[in-house]
């Protein structure tokens, strides 16, 4: 029986290991490479009375000697041990598995190329034309998937073939490509002529391009050799276009893309991603998104402002009936009936966004609204990879603080930071749709744009204030987004985030609205008639003053709370406008026990401070945790400081000319 | 003559690849096929984001957001000064 031997050459994932097993089956041995940790796999199988050993060489993306697998699988291959080097690449991305087949090309064995994973390359449209990449190459090329036992005998025939009539492969455009370069040229010069064992000149001076130290040391002139080492210091990327050249060359005619996505997808998509008309679409879904979590919104907010006069009713009659006294009802119906009306309003919102934009976000398109938005962050003094911990700022801002990690250069780090701050939380997404809808009812579309634009407005400011200092022109640079196809979306995982962020938000507003409102409970109550709270003495001695800012007294303790967390605002109107006692009857002039709060909020609050209090939350500190995160990133006292005193003079600046603006129209 | 990838990605701007691809006159796979290679040679750094992380995930008792995934993860490539 006759012996033959073969080598299965590629990169990782190539399938190698696949065509390994089902070639040798059960009749493998595995060892190390003599002197090395590498793992050798050797097996062998029968093919027409002949006994085939194939060995399979460690997988890597190159044979430069980076690695002991690299260098332990060119040097096996050189030794001219294996009758036939089998080159496998993934059919679905020639371009890049090719690359081994380009760095190979110049080491004088039999060779043929197999192409795996066709069934990838069919899904993705690709059809690759054999007969033509056989011709351009000069060796055999056969096509399979490795995991179908049926294409075997295909490679096994291919084998005997390959054998019978070894040819060799023709990289001859490739070369002609290297040999354009005048570096190259000097490497070729200081390789032997015959080239050294199955390595040719090209292959060698290619090597010598690349820095391959191993190489250079079998080379005989050590001096010139290593002068033109520290001369060819970019050399691997000469040899890398080069390489690609003859790859994109290759496949050339070689492979067809049929085209798979929808004309109306792909105009659709052009425009989406175009500098002008691609910001106007993105303008436009951000707003229809926003009217429809509005929407959707509406039946829980009514379900939680309901649920709240029949809980407090049941909670004041169930202490009556046993005797409790009435600061107890009072004290449980403001911490606790209030939050649980005032939260499920909230939620309602959360799971509208989180729906909606979660959509939007699967279906591919959120990518590129943060790439149309480019210039506009350039604008700002931010580079591109900005957008994204800014966009997950919208999420929650200390996501944003911790997204903002990828930028290298701390400058730009802190300046998106404090841009991110301005950028509306999901704890604004929900508890400022639930203020505006007090006060402003379905005009709350219009409000939000307002937030919106004036979004804009603070984060084109603060760039331009800290933007100097902290991102020169210089420190910016281009990159490359690479936009994620458009696909159809996974509604059980949108729906599974969207539930989770709803209990995780459900949670949290609880805990904060229920806290704060107990200590405000606290500090505000009056036990006794006609006595003043420690609150409302606080409140009435600040007054002056807050109302520069278009803000009473009580809007500006829920301007404090917000800055602890924006939920606390809820907590303090709950103690401010309902329950009983001096302060409640100062703050309303109403007898609250039935009204709902909404009506008396705004009863009590002018459109005019509703709006200026609106702005004056939104753009505060984002709460405790994201001063704390931006802490954590920057390691900056100073700056985390800076931007939260920026941030609270600023909210109360914006919170002032809004007040005093819109007081002489509405 | 062509465009080379390295010397397109000098400009200040964002591009997606499918545009880096027209502007050099290549394909979308070839771009990244070049990109990784870049990545390999130290010329080009790549930054993976994944928008659904909602936190630094970065505290004791969080296991991080990796259970609620939702988005798409976006690749950046840029240039960088090879060390």
């Amino acid at each position: 029986m006759k012996e033959r031997k073969i080598v299965l050459l590629g990169q990782p994932n190539s399938g190698k290991s696949t065509v390994f097993n089902n070639l040798t089956g059960a009749r493998q041995h595995v060892g190390n490479w003599p002197g090395k940790t590498v793992e050798k796999k050797e097996g062998t199988f029968v093919y027409n009375d002949t006994t085939y050993t194939v060995a399979d060489l460690p997988g890597s993306y190159s044979l430069s000697a980076n690695s002991d697998e690299e260098i332990v699988t060119r040097d096996y291959i050189a030794s001219g041990e294996a009758e036939l080097v089998c080159v496998l690449a993934d059919a679905s991305q020639l371009e890049r598995s090719l690359f081994m087949l380009a760095d190979y090309a110049g080491i004088h064995t039999p060779t043929m190329l197999v192409l795996t994973m066709t069934d990838v390359a069919v899904q993705k449209g690709k059809t690759i034309n054999i007969s033509v990449l056989e011709e351009k190459l000069g060796i055999p090329v056969i096509a399979m998937n490795a995991t179908e036992r049926r294409e075997y005998d295909k490679l096994h025939r291919s084998f005997e073939k390959a054998l019978k009539s070894p040819r060799y492969l023709n990289a001859d455009t490739l070369f002609a490509g290297y040999r354009q370069t005048e570096l190259y040229n000097e490497a070729l010069a200081l390789t032997p002529k015959n080239g050294m064992k199955h390595y040719s000149v090209e292959w060698i001076a290619a090597k010598l391009m690349d820095g391959d130290k191993v190489v250079a040391d079998m080379l005989a002139d050590k001096e010139a050799v290593n002068a033109f080492m520290q001369k060819a210091k970019n050399g691997s990327l000469i040899t890398s276009d080069c390489k690609f050249a003859w790859i994109e060359e290759l496949l050339d005619g070689a492979v067809i893309r049929q085209k798979s996505t929808s004309e109306i997808l792909t105009k659709f998509d052009r425009a989406a991603i175009d500098k002008k008309k691609g910001k106007w679409i993105a303008i436009g879904i951000v707003l229809a998104a926003l009217c429809g979590s509005m929407l959707i919104a509406s039946p829980f907010m009514g379900l939680g402002f309901a649920l709240i006069p029949p809980l407090s009713s049941f909670v004041t009659t169930l202490i009556s009936l046993v005797g409790g006294p009435i600061w107890l009802s009072d004290l449980i119906n403001t911490s606790v009936c209030m939050s649980v009306g005032w939260v499920v309003a909230m939620v309602g919102f959360v799971f509208g966004v989180n729906l909606v934009f979660g959509y939007i976000e699967q279906v591919g398109y959120m990518a590129r609204v943060s790439y149309v938005f480019d210039n506009v962050m350039n604008k700002l003094g931010l580079q591109g990879k900005s957008v994204m911990p800014l966009l997950m700022s919208f999420g929650c801002t200390m996501g944003g603080a911790s997204g903002a990690r990828v930028l290298d250069n701390w400058g730009q780090k802190l300046l998106t930071i404090a841009l991110a701050w301005a950028v509306p939380c999901g704890a604004i997404f929900s508890v400022i749709p639930t203020l505006t809808t007090a006060f402003f009812g379905w005009g709350s579309v219009l409000v939000v744009i307002f937030l919106f634009a004036l979004m804009f407005l603070h984060m084109f400011v603060t760039a331009k204030i800290f933007g100097r200092k902290l991102s020169p022109v210089e420190n910016r640079a281009g990159l490359i987004m690479e936009l994620p196809p458009y696909h159809k979306p996974r509604w059980k995982d949108i729906i599974r985030t969207t539930l989770n962020n709803v209990w995780g938000t459900f949670k949290k507003a609880f805990i904060v609205v229920f806290v704060i409102a107990t200590v405000f409970w606290v500090i505000s109550y009056s036990f006794h008639e006609g006595e003043t709270s420690l609150l409302q003495k606080i409140g009435e001695a600040i007054e002056p003053v807050t109302k520069l800012f278009g803000l009473s007294w009580q809007s500006f303790m829920a301007f404090i709370a917000s800055a602890i967390s924006k939920e606390g605002v809820l907590g303090v109107f709950s103690v401010v406008f309902t329950g009983e006692g001096s302060i409640i009857d100062m703050a309303t002039n109403v007898t609250s026990a039935d009204a709902a709060i909404t009506e008396i909020m705004a009863a009590t609050i002018s459109k005019p401070e509703g709006l200026a209090l609106i702005v004056a939350v939104t753009f505060n500190v984002p709460c405790m945790m994201a001063v704390a995160s931006t802490y954590n990133e920057t390691h900056s006292l100073k700056w985390t400081l800076k931007i939260a005193l920026y941030y609270i003079v600023s909210a109360l600046i914006l919170s002032g000319v809004t007040y005093h603006i819109t007081n002489i129209f509405m | 003559m062509k465009l080379s990838l390295l010397d397109a990605l000098d400009t200040k701007e964002i591009c997606s690849t499918a545009m880096m691809a027209e502007k050099i006159g290549s394909s979308c796979e070839m771009v990244t096929a070049q990109l990784e290679r870049y990545e390999q040679l130290g010329f080009v750094k790549k930054t993976v984001m994944d928008t659904s992380s909602q936190c630094g995930g970065g505290c004791k008792s969080c296991k991080g957001c990796s259970h609620k995934k939702q988005s798409v993860p976006v690749t950046f490539w840029e240039k960088v000064e090879r060390a």
